[in-house]
């Protein structure tokens, strides 16, 4: 798989611009099959220094996959509990997946790492479209839970739904520089995730359906297209293809 | 539950004699406006409708892709069984293709509806045409019905509603 790398439209042409490199994935790639959906994004800076905060980022996935048919976030977390309890405060059944996330914490000429832990869970719908929360779990060198929310919109074109998120502001200290993401990694899938019903009244785990993959694959690959936007006002729109999988050979 | 309704006609069964319709087949064909067919008929009757007001309880028979195939009985004025094709076509709509078949005939129709997920539970909500019929419902018409309905996302299972004046 090969990302491609776009260099963001600054503004001003003599500052630093950033660049991103987008990565997606289908676990498994298996035509018509359910999945899991990997992303992930690196960005820099063309100057090699921190690049500026990221504020919002609109993931458009591939057209033909189905949204519908996915059994993925049977329960509701709800916002204003996921940022008093954590993630205690959710249902399991509203797990959607997870990852993590690398960011530069700008203190003083120095600055800290840190790998912040990310939870994706089903929100409430907002005027009927899918809501997916964000929660991100850091521990240090910045004590901080976010949460923020990104809504599945219908596509256009090529693409078929687009997972638009806006990213808070995150303060490295009271009143300090905000943090830069360098890197981000999730899925949305059923990898990984265990779900519980009743059954003859005991709890039991089971592995939800996942959004399923179209039956045929378009020429070129299943397209993902993600414009980021960044505090300076520059714009970056990032390309990726999750190549086709080999033909399956039916046995005679 | 609906009402079914029959305009007052002349339309109404009217039996011709044989012997009239000899010497007058071309003006009856007149008075009937009607065409070949309708002339070679000795029967001829009003449109009917009927205010649909039916509620099916359909399980999931296949899912294929973007398609989910429900199927069965549907309670109402064309109580019946049902079968339903539900085809995502984005993140929030959905179209589907429905048959009824009521004692005497059949109903096919196209849907087309907004879609909408909340946790557990999904709905649909949008019109149903009626494109095709047969028997007692060959000359089934309706363009505009409301259509809704919900979708268990555990178990695919969907509650499908239709309503709205039919004609027949």
């Amino acid at each position: 798989m090969l990302a491609l790398l776009v260099f963001g439209l600054s503004c001003a042409s003599a500052q630093a611009a950033e660049t991103v490199a987008l990565q997606t994935s289908f676990t498994p790639n298996r035509l018509g099959a359910s999945t899991t959906i990997g992303f992930g994004f690196t960005i820099g800076s063309t100057t090699g220094g921190l690049p500026s905060p990221l504020t919002h980022v609109s993931l458009r996935m591939p057209k033909g996959m189905n949204y519908v048919t996915t059994t993925l976030g049977l329960s509701v977390c709800k916002p204003e509990l996921l940022s008093e309890k954590g993630l205690s405060g959710c249902p399991p059944n509203s797990r959607l997946g997870y990852g993590s996330a690398f960011v530069e914490v700008p203190f003083g000429s120095a600055s800290g790492q840190e790998i912040p832990e990310i939870q994706a869970l089903m929100g409430p719908a907002h005027e009927g479209n899918i809501v997916v929360l964000f929660y991100a779990n850091g521990l240090a060198p910045v004590y901080a839970q976010i949460v923020f929310a990104g809504e599945l919109l219908p596509g256009e074109g090529a693409f078929g739904g687009n997972l638009d998120t806006t990213i808070p502001e995150i303060k490295s200290v009271t009143n300090g520089p905000p943090v830069s993401i360098i890197k981000v990694k999730s899925t949305i899938g059923p990898e990984h995730l265990t779900y519980y019903k009743r059954v003859h009244g005991k709890l039991v785990g089971y592995k939800p359906q996942g959004i399923s993959l179209p039956t045929k694959c378009p020429r070129g690959g299943f397209p993902f297209s993600a414009q980021f936007t960044f505090l300076d006002g520059s714009q970056v729109i990032a390309n990726h293809s999750v190549p086709c999988p080999p033909p399956t050979h039916k046995k005679k | 539950m609906g009402t079914k309704s029959s305009r007052p006609r002349a339309t109404a069964r009217l039996r011709i004699s044989s012997a009239a319709l000899a010497l007058g087949a071309v003006a009856t064909a007149t008075v009937f406006g009607a065409g070949a067919a309708g002339a070679a008929s000795p029967h001829a009757r009003a449109a009917r409708s009927v205010d649909l007001n039916d509620t099916a309880n359909l399980h999931l028979q296949n899912k294929h892709g973007i398609e989910l195939k429900e199927g069965g009985t549907a309670k109402g004025n064309l109580g019946g069984p049902l079968y339903l094709q539900l085809k995502v076509t984005s993140t929030r709509s959905v179209t589907a293709n429905v048959q009824v078949y009521p004692k005497g005939g059949s109903i096919s129709g196209n849907a087309k509806a907004s879609y909408k997920v909340s946790g557990s539970t999904a709905t649909f909500s949008g019109t149903l045409a009626i494109t095709k019929g047969s028997g007692t419902y060959s000359k089934a018409k309706a363009s505009a019905l409301k259509f809704s309905g919900t979708i268990q996302r555990s178990n695919d299972a969907v509650t499908v509603h239709v309503s709205g004046p039919m004609a027949y």
